[in-house]
């Protein structure tokens, strides 16, 4: 795109600063910081995050009670379960690096929603389609997701040095797909329209809340 | 909030002297010997040893000050900006991935820094890099004559001038190419970009510069 494109041309360019030599320089006396965590520290935080989140999960999904149907149907709770959370996993994997690519997380993103749609096309039934019912899961999958979505954005403070909004989306991506894989062991309706908006309407909201409110807390 | 804890502690922060090790115009080979120190320094400040962060402080933080230079025109503005990217730094060791590069990381940060500064209500021009407060003013090559030096001062007025008017996305990709020594692969990291649209903006900005100083000269380019 850019013809012979040879960085020692812009030397061509003076550096009208370059007088500034930043000699009067200090370093700040570290005790002074405010504390911060280490890596180890970080790391720690993070995988208790994640515990505290599979906590409240299984506390949810015990208040609203386990679907009766879960041995009858374990390859459609399969489906929807454990692909999910195995979408989740890598997109929480791939984002606690520092450094990593745009492309890869977006890359991570889409597969989060194809894996989401796939397995509702693959574990789909006869049943209730019904909008109530759709609004009624809309609100049990926002409660479920929004847990993860805290503590995601709290466990990854000032971790994101680049695109922290799309990144934070991930994140709420991530829990969205959390919480739709606890609304299925909860939930007996597999209908597929029911699970593509009920199950489906709380991961785009968890996406949006986190892009929008997330970056504030999670940019470095 | 968080800028609101940032901006506390930034002035309260104690300092004490150090001598700093890096001048202007560092050259590129010295850039990539050090940046693999950097890197195991910065893995040991985020590991938690904090005695890393002075030698880190000392190697990085002439570097980045002088980004923010070229990014705000103002040396005061650079240096208590400078002490809010390091306190960010501080307070994102922990996210630092084992084996990453420090460098676009810290430029990275320091960029946000000064996107959030500009964000506050003052325009990222608005220190005009067309003054030069505390009493700074540009090099001048190492001319002999008066003559030669006048010409020299002229042709950086040129180039702040031209700098300032830059828009900011290609301001940025020239200054951290031409003045800070990153590559194009470092810049792409920093303003998270890919390396093709790098170059597209750090020669936009070249030509800009090129144009300003031949018609400086009376020459068409």
């Amino acid at each position: 795109m850019i013809p012979q494109f040879d960085p020692k041309e812009f030397l061509d360019v003076p550096d009208p600063f370059a007088a500034d030599d930043g000699a009067h320089l200090r370093v700040p006396d570290v005790g002074s910081l405010p504390p911060a965590p280490s890596r180890s520290r970080t790391r720690t935080l993070r995988v208790g995050a994640i515990g505290v989140a599979v906590a409240y999960e299984a506390a949810l999904i015990g208040m609203m009670g386990l679907r009766d149907d879960t041995s009858l149907r374990y390859g459609i709770v399969g489906y929807g379960v454990v692909l999910p959370l195995v979408s989740a996993g890598i997109a929480l994997a791939v984002l606690q690096k520092s450094t990593v690519r745009r492309e890869r997380v977006l890359a991570t993103f889409a597969v989060g929603v194809v894996v989401f749609v796939v397995t509702t096309l693959l574990a789909r039934v006869p049943g209730d389609e019904s909008v109530p019912g759709m609004v009624g899961c809309i609100i049990g999958g926002v409660m479920m997701a929004a847990g993860p979505v805290l503590l995601a954005i709290f466990s990854m403070r000032h971790a994101f040095a680049t695109g922290a909004t799309w990144r934070t989306a991930a994140l709420g991506l991530a829990s969205g797909l959390i919480g739709a894989a606890a609304t299925r062991l909860y939930c007996p309706n597999d209908a597929f329209a029911h699970v593509l908006i009920g199950h489906g309407a709380p991961i785009l909201l968890a996406v949006l809340a986190a892009a929008a409110l997330g970056p504030r807390f999670t940019r470095a | 909030m968080a800028t609101e804890h940032s901006q506390t502690a930034t002035s309260s922060l104690a300092v004490s002297e150090v001598p700093p090790s890096h001048g202007q115009g560092v050259r590129a080979s010295e850039q990539a010997r050090s940046s693999a120190e950097l890197d195991r320094l910065m893995d040991r400040y985020a590991a938690g040893d904090t005695s890393a962060f002075r030698e880190l402080h000392r190697q990085i933080a002439p570097r980045l000050r002088m980004f923010l230079l070229h990014l705000c025109g103002s040396p005061r503005l650079a240096d208590d900006l400078l002490q809010d990217t390091f306190l960010r730094i501080h307070r994102a060791r922990g996210s630092f991935t084992v084996g990453a590069a420090v460098l676009p990381w810290t430029y990275a940060i320091t960029r946000n820094v000064y996107i959030d500064h500009a964000r506050k209500g003052r325009d990222r021009n608005s220190e005009s890099i067309d003054h030069l407060p505390d009493g700074t003013q540009p090099a001048a090559p190492n001319h002999t004559s008066p003559d030669a030096e006048l010409v020299g001062r002229e042709t950086l007025d040129v180039v702040r001038t031209t700098l300032a008017k830059l828009p900011v996305t290609h301001r940025e990709a020239f200054i951290l190419i031409r003045f800070d020594g990153l590559s194009v692969a470092e810049a792409a990291q920093v303003l998270d970009t890919s390396e093709a649209n790098v170059k597209v903006r750090a020669f936009r900005a070249y030509e800009a510069f090129r144009v300003a100083l031949n018609l400086k000269e009376g020459n068409k380019p």
